[in-house]
């Protein structure tokens, strides 16, 4: 697998490298879209992958998306029958713990409660996964590492991350970029010319204006970034930007006719 | 036609897109912004287009708020006499509390001509730079050209050499000098002779930098004080370092003198550019006139506030009053809240096989039919989905003291107990802490208890109970006066907790003004739509039928602003939300009936039951 892509904004690679030398388990903290996914892939290809990685892992990044429908079971592994018998199927999280890998939960709060206190007992000095089920009790490999994410903006006071979960994690907090490092990252992700980018990084600023505005969010890097990918296809500035920005900030219809609004004075 | 009403809610948004800061929108001949408005015509009517007519609004937007944007406001006058020696030969003014600009001005002979100079030049300069920033908008600037003046010649040049994208506001000064020259003699009474709009705004923008001054120099002598503190602790009484002292002294009188120039400006400009409700966002709501049977577009203007703790007491009361018995109230919610999960078998995936399931397929197999595949089982949370809004009546008959009787958390203690647990007898208590009670006796009764305070406690109970129930909830105050000033009071959002700051929030609560309740309905009911819950409760409590000033064309007729409100209401209803009223007014009967939905209001004789009747409302409404 060949790199990929991330810029960083501040000491988050070497602050990263440095937890997972002691096996700390890491938590990213920041809104959708602004690159933590990317910057969990390009760190599991700097520790397992790039040529003078320490380790080699065929499949070095377990990701789960986190939803509120998401329990243990999903989590852990459950039995599945087949043909006559039930066979025991590991989840995504203890194939991770016997393989070694890095398993990534995005949105943690979003799933039910007793996930998140399933993995209390992996992110201590205990590092094992009791899996009720098989009555195993797993200890995780030497290389296996924990890492959640969680958007303090707009989950609701209810899905707050309990303080017991956040205490076990070195936090690290990440926001958009300023205007000229977002255009940067734009231009090489979707590939369209400097100074497009430029307007399209300067448009996020003025939709960020507007965050309190039912998208606590704004717009992501990544719709800007979509919107620089329909460009790049042919497609012109201000259609491209409905598609990608104006249709997903908001659901309410002033909110996006504003948003529509901004994108018709900025682009020429 | 377009109308600055219709085009408001996109364009104040558009605004605070482009800005960065929310303004309010308000009608008026200004070309430009101040910290908290934008100046824009009622209406607009260039073009047969609508969507023309409707870019005007903010391509001016932009280019008021260009002013901010570009410099013009960062006109410092050392600056600018350091680098234009031309302006240096003319006589300086002497300092007073004017602002640059005006100081600028003053250098001149007749300075209501260089401010007419300096404000065509520097609009086009500004102008100019918005375009290049906002290129988008140059369509809707080329078509306004034809209605624009074609200015004298001197000043066509200036303003085409102000157009490079470099130029700044001192570029603007050097061609003021230059025009100024070469029409003075002509031009010399033209204009006003007071400050421009552009003067004021830079005054305004000064007093930002003095208040982050204040801070600063309060924030050193919070250090000092430390510093002296450590000082006396070392060396012993008496022997403090004096020299800390002094400079200490110097600089209070220093905080304090700024402190006495923040106040005074802050009234110079509160006087020329009218109340900022800095704090507050402007809405438009319509009216319904009975009268016409139709809506006055945009009639009212409703400022939106959030609610600050003022005398901590305040809150302490009404903690006081409510303590007892909130856990009780508490516990009668929590009841009827679903609890735990549910399972649900035969679903297609689910965390376990369901066994039953499971044998049924085997069997199904064997004898060779075909076999239904859902052989889990899931477990579902069972949930709520409520979101209540809670509208109080601020005006200033809820100042008036409630009839006799007992306490309104004593009337509700009171129903608790019928509910199942005594309070007042601490023993019957079957909960975990029997002397719970004990701990928080009953405070004595205030002497006087008005109306208000019933209000509160009622709803600071009602958000004890919710918080045990899980519902969220708002909690929000109206009142005002004239339409073009209805308040509408935060105290407590949906997503926020109830915590110390919503309880202050709530027991800062005080009578205020009028009672039009038509837009704080309006209002409420938008907000709650904007939360989205699938049962949503609007909740009024008032004291009286709606009254202001210029609620209908007379003003001891009640007709028309009852009218306005039955038929705020009906439009809440028709979106889905569930209203009520409650009125501690006993003549209440004769309005409510025309006012409410249908069986949606109650009317209580005596104020202290105000409580109770709330909870009972409440579990009807969102009994699902």
């Amino acid at each position: 697998m060949s790199e990929p892509y991330y810029l960083p904004l501040a000491d988050e690679v070497a602050v990263f490298e440095a937890a997972y030398q002691s096996r700390l388990p890491v938590l990213l903290k920041g809104p959708t879209g602004c690159g933590k996914t990317r910057f969990i892939e390009h760190m599991a290809w700097r520790l397992f992958e790039a040529v003078e990685a320490p380790r080699r892992l065929a499949n070095p990044l377990v990701t789960v998306s986190c939803h509120e429908d998401l329990t243990a079971t999903d989590l852990v592994g459950r039995y599945l029958l087949r043909g006559d018998e039930t066979v025991w199927q590991d989840g995504p999280l203890t194939q991770a713990v016997r393989t070694g890998a890095i398993c990534y939960l995005d949105e943690i709060v979003e799933a039910r409660n007793d996930t998140t206190v399933l993995v209390h007992s992996l992110t201590d000095h205990r590092r094992i996964l009791p899996i009720d089920k098989t009555g195993e009790l797993l200890n995780a490999h030497p290389d296996f590492l924990l890492v959640i994410s969680y958007n303090p903006g707009y989950q609701s006071v209810l899905k707050d991350l309990k303080t017991s979960t956040r205490q076990r994690f070195v936090s690290l907090s990440f926001d958009y970029p300023d205007a000229e490092r977002e255009a940067e990252i734009v231009a090489h992700e979707s590939g369209v010319a400097a100074e497009a980018a430029q307007r399209l990084a300067f448009l996020g600023v003025k939709i960020r204006n507007l965050r309190e505005h039912g998208f606590e969010e704004g717009v992501s890097t990544r719709l800007l970034i979509y919107a620089g990918e329909l460009m790049k296809r042919g497609i012109g500035a201000r259609r491209a930007c409905d598609l990608a920005i104006v249709q997903a900030v908001s659901d309410d219809a002033t909110v996006r006719e504003a948003v529509a609004d901004i994108v018709d004075v900025v682009w020429p | 036609m377009a109308h600055l009403t219709d085009v408001e809610p996109t364009l104040s948004l558009f605004a605070q897109g482009i800005g960065g800061r929310y303004r309010h929108l308000r009608t008026g001949e200004e070309d430009t912004a101040d910290l908290s408005h934008l100046h824009l015509p009622a209406s607009i009517e260039l073009f047969t287009d609508e969507a023309w007519n409707e870019a005007t609004y903010r391509l001016r937007t932009l280019v008021q708020l260009g002013f901010e944007a570009f410099g013009t406001l960062d006109f410092d006058l050392g600056h600018a006499r350091k680098h234009i020696p031309e302006l240096v030969e003319r006589p300086a003014p002497t300092a007073g509390r004017e602002s640059d600009l005006t100081a600028l001005f003053g250098h001149f002979e007749a300075p209501a001509v260089a401010r007419q100079l300096f404000h065509a030049l520097e609009r086009a300069r500004v102008e100019a730079r918005t375009l290049a920033a906002y290129p988008g908008a140059q369509k809707y600037h080329a078509a306004l050209t034809p209605f624009a003046e074609t200015p004298p010649a001197p000043l066509r040049e200036a303003m085409q050499r102000l157009k490079a994208p470099a130029a700044t506001v001192y570029d603007t000064v050097r061609e003021v000098l230059l025009c100024y020259q070469a029409l003075a003699p002509a031009a010399a009474s033209v204009g006003p002779e007071f400050p421009g709009q552009l003067e004021w705004l830079q005054r305004e923008a000064r007093l930002e930098d003095w208040r982050e001054e204040l801070d600063a120099a309060t924030a050193e002598l919070a250090t000092l004080a430390l510093l002296d503190a450590d000082d006396e602790a070392q060396v012993g009484e008496g022997q403090g370092d004096g020299d800390i002292r002094d400079v200490g002294k110097v600089l209070v009188a220093q905080r304090d003198q700024l402190k006495r120039r923040i106040d005074m400006e802050r009234a110079a400009l509160r006087h020329r550019l009218g109340d900022s409700h800095e704090t507050a966002k402007s809405f438009h709501y319509d009216e319904w006139d009975y009268l016409a049977s139709a809506y006055k577009r945009g009639w009212c203007r409703l400022f939106e506030e959030t609610l600050t703790a003022s005398e901590p007491e305040d809150s302490e009361r009404l903690l006081a009053a409510v303590r007892p018995y909130a856990k009780a109230v508490r516990r009668r919610f929590e009841h009827i809240r679903p609890s735990g999960y549910q399972r649900i078998a035969k679903v297609a995936d689910g965390d376990e096989l369901d066994l039953a399931a499971l044998v049924d397929v085997r069997a199904s197999l064997r004898a060779g039919v075909a076999a239904d595949d859902r052989v889990y089982s899931r477990r579902d949370r069972l949930r709520r989905d409520v979101g209540a809004a809670f509208l109080v009546d601020l005006s200033a008959s809820t100042d008036d003291p409630a009839h006799d009787g007992e306490s309104p958390a004593q009337a509700a203690g009171a129903q608790a107990s019928a509910a199942g647990a005594n309070l007042r007898d601490p023993f019957f208590d079957d909960d975990d802490d029997p002397y719970a009670a004990l701990d928080h006796p009953p405070p004595p009764a205030p002497e006087r208890r008005r109306i208000i305070d019933i209000e509160k406690e009622a709803v600071a109970l009602m958000a004890t109970a919710l918080e045990g129930l899980g519902d969220p909830y708002a909690v929000y105050g109206f009142s005002g006066y004239g339409r073009d000033c209805v308040e509408f009071y935060v105290a407590k959002e949906f997503e926020e907790p109830l915590n110390r700051r919503t309880l202050d929030a709530i027991a800062a609560m005080k009578p205020k003004r009028s009672t039009r309740m038509g837009p704080a309905i309006r209002h409420a009911a938008a907000k709650l739509r904007r939360h989205g819950a699938a049962l949503k409760v609007l909740l009024i409590v008032s004291d009286g039928f709606p009254q202001d000033c210029d609620y209908g064309p007379k003003r001891g007729d009640h007709e028309y602003g009852l009218r306005d409100t039955a038929k705020a209401i009906a439009e809440a209803e028709r979106d889905g939300i569930n209203t009520f009223c409650v009125t501690v007014d006993r003549s209440g009967h004769d309005y409510l009936r025309r006012m409410c939905a249908e069986a949606r209001y109650m009317v209580i004789e005596e104020t202290e039951q105000l409580p109770t009747a709330l909870q009972k409302a409440y579990r009807q409404l969102t009994r699902v």
